[in-house]
């Protein structure tokens, strides 16, 4: 039996072989992801197969990256899948919770500072702190954008917002993260 | 530029550098996590899912591999029926006494006979899911002045048609086969040579080249012709490129850069 303690994928092997190779190391990985959101096993199989024909998609992008910056993208894929299906499930069965759209004006008085950001800059060890205290759908957003390399259009689907409102959405996460790290700096002053 | 407008594409840029570090930092703990599951007999993954998995796999980077680049075949479909004939023609010929028999799989059965080959297949019969696979083709390198003039894309068989201005042809064939289908190929007065292509063992017939002047005296610009063959058994996908005024080595080229 292979390792399973790192990925090491060879370069030269074909696009088929590198994708089941990624399986076979952390397919163990995306059943536990996909099974914090249900338990039920048809659910989380569908998951897998959904999150591994969007990572076949995305094989140039994927044998670029480190091991661990590769495994985050998969456990991310996974979860963004498992959400966006259950969002439709909801969906079919009317139960769905719209997010409203947020309005320019949430937006006015926290627009953060030049210094803000260079501070933000400079706290990227606090940001990994700060990560796991953030709410799912600003985790949600933000990997979407910055991790997967979603487009507007693509967020706006599973955001159910219009692609106008993307821009605010994201604007709102980012500034949550600021708020949080400002928060974290306020503490340690004092 | 607007102030505003640069604020936000730098904050857009400085997140996407920090996410950079979220992923590498939340990435070594799903490390961490994924031995931790794979020491851990609490959650195994279902053999039955494990292959389901992988059979998913091979399927899905196989169909992706196929749909690339169809387009061009596609506004040539007006000429299938000019096509069709110039096939029939390539691949069924007269029949003759059995030279040689041989197995080339379990389900592959080639047969050379004095003027053609005949390549079937036995066994279990094509699924639905094979047969009706469109594939479509990617052809990586064509040599210069060569032009499409015909083809198309149906379920289980692609076809497309090259030719430059003096009349050569290539000819590209790829099919789902099946016990249903046999190919008569014309291998009369050729030279057969076996190789690798695309990891599966494959066949070139050279036709001898008094009898390519004596086929073509109506053309003198052709003056060879030959055919490939190789068959993919794991995707049952029968490979056929013949083509006249090419050299093997470019034959080859052309055979390698099909996917």
């Amino acid at each position: 039996m292979e390792s399973k303690k790192t990925i090491v994928v060879p370069e030269s092997c074909s696009d088929q072989e590198f994708i089941l190779h990624i399986y076979r190391k952390l397919n163990r990985l995306m059943f536990y992801t996909a099974n914090k959101y249900t338990v039920d096993c048809q659910y989380n199989e569908e998951v897998v197969q959904e999150s591994i024909r969007k990572l076949i998609e995305k094989i140039p992008t994927l044998r670029g990256l480190s091991d661990a910056a590769l495994t985050y993208y998969v456990v991310a894929t996974v979860r963004n899948t498992a959400i966006n299906l259950l969002k439709r499930q909801k969906r079919q069965l009317g139960v769905v919770a719209c997010i409203g759209d947020p309005q320019e004006d949430d937006l006015h008085d926290t627009t953060p500072s030049l210094d803000d950001l260079l501070i933000m800059r400079e706290q990227i060890d606090k940001l990994k702190e700060v990560w796991p205290q953030l709410d799912e759908e600003t985790r949600y957003i933000l990997e979407g954008k910055y991790i997967l390399g979603y487009d507007n259009d693509e967020l706006s689907k599973f955001l159910d917002c219009k692609p106008n409102s993307v821009r605010m959405k994201l604007t709102r996460a980012r500034r949550k993260v600021l708020n949080l790290l400002k928060e974290g700096e306020s503490l340690d002053e004092t | 530029m607007k102030h505003d407008q640069l604020m936000e594409q730098y904050e857009d840029t400085l997140f996407a550098l920090l996410m950079e570090s979220i992923a590498e930092s939340e990435g070594q703990k799903e490390l961490l996590r994924n031995e931790e599951l794979a020491d851990s007999s609490e959650f195994e993954v279902p053999d039955s899912a494990d292959r389901q998995m992988e059979e998913m796999i091979r399927k899905a980077v196989e169909k992706k591999h196929r749909t690339r680049k169809l387009q061009f075949i596609r506004p040539a479909a007006k000429r299938i029926a000019l096509i069709a004939a110039t096939a029939a023609l390539m691949f069924t010929v007269a029949y003759a006494s059995v030279e040689e028999f041989r197995v080339f799989t379990l389900n592959t059965i080639i047969e050379v006979f004095d003027s053609y080959t005949r390549i079937s297949f036995t066994g279990d019969s094509m699924t639905d899911e094979y047969s009706n696979q469109h594939y479509g083709i990617t052809v990586d390198w064509l040599p210069e002045h060569y032009t499409i003039f015909a083809g198309w894309d149906n379920p289980g068989h692609t076809f497309a048609a090259f030719k430059d201005d003096v009349g050569s042809v290539i000819e590209i064939n790829v099919d789902t086969y099946s016990s249903a289908i046999v190919y008569n190929v014309d291998t009369e007065a050729c030279t057969k040579k076996d190789l690798t292509m695309h990891g599966f063992p494959a066949s070139i017939y050279v036709k001898d080249p008094e009898v390519v002047r004596a086929r073509y005296v109506d053309n003198p610009h052709i003056t060879s012709e030959m055919t490939i063959i190789w068959i993919d058994e794991i995707n049952r996908i029968i490979t056929m490129i013949h083509a006249t005024n090419l050299t093997e080595e470019e034959m080859i080229r052309i055979a390698e850069g099909i996917h």
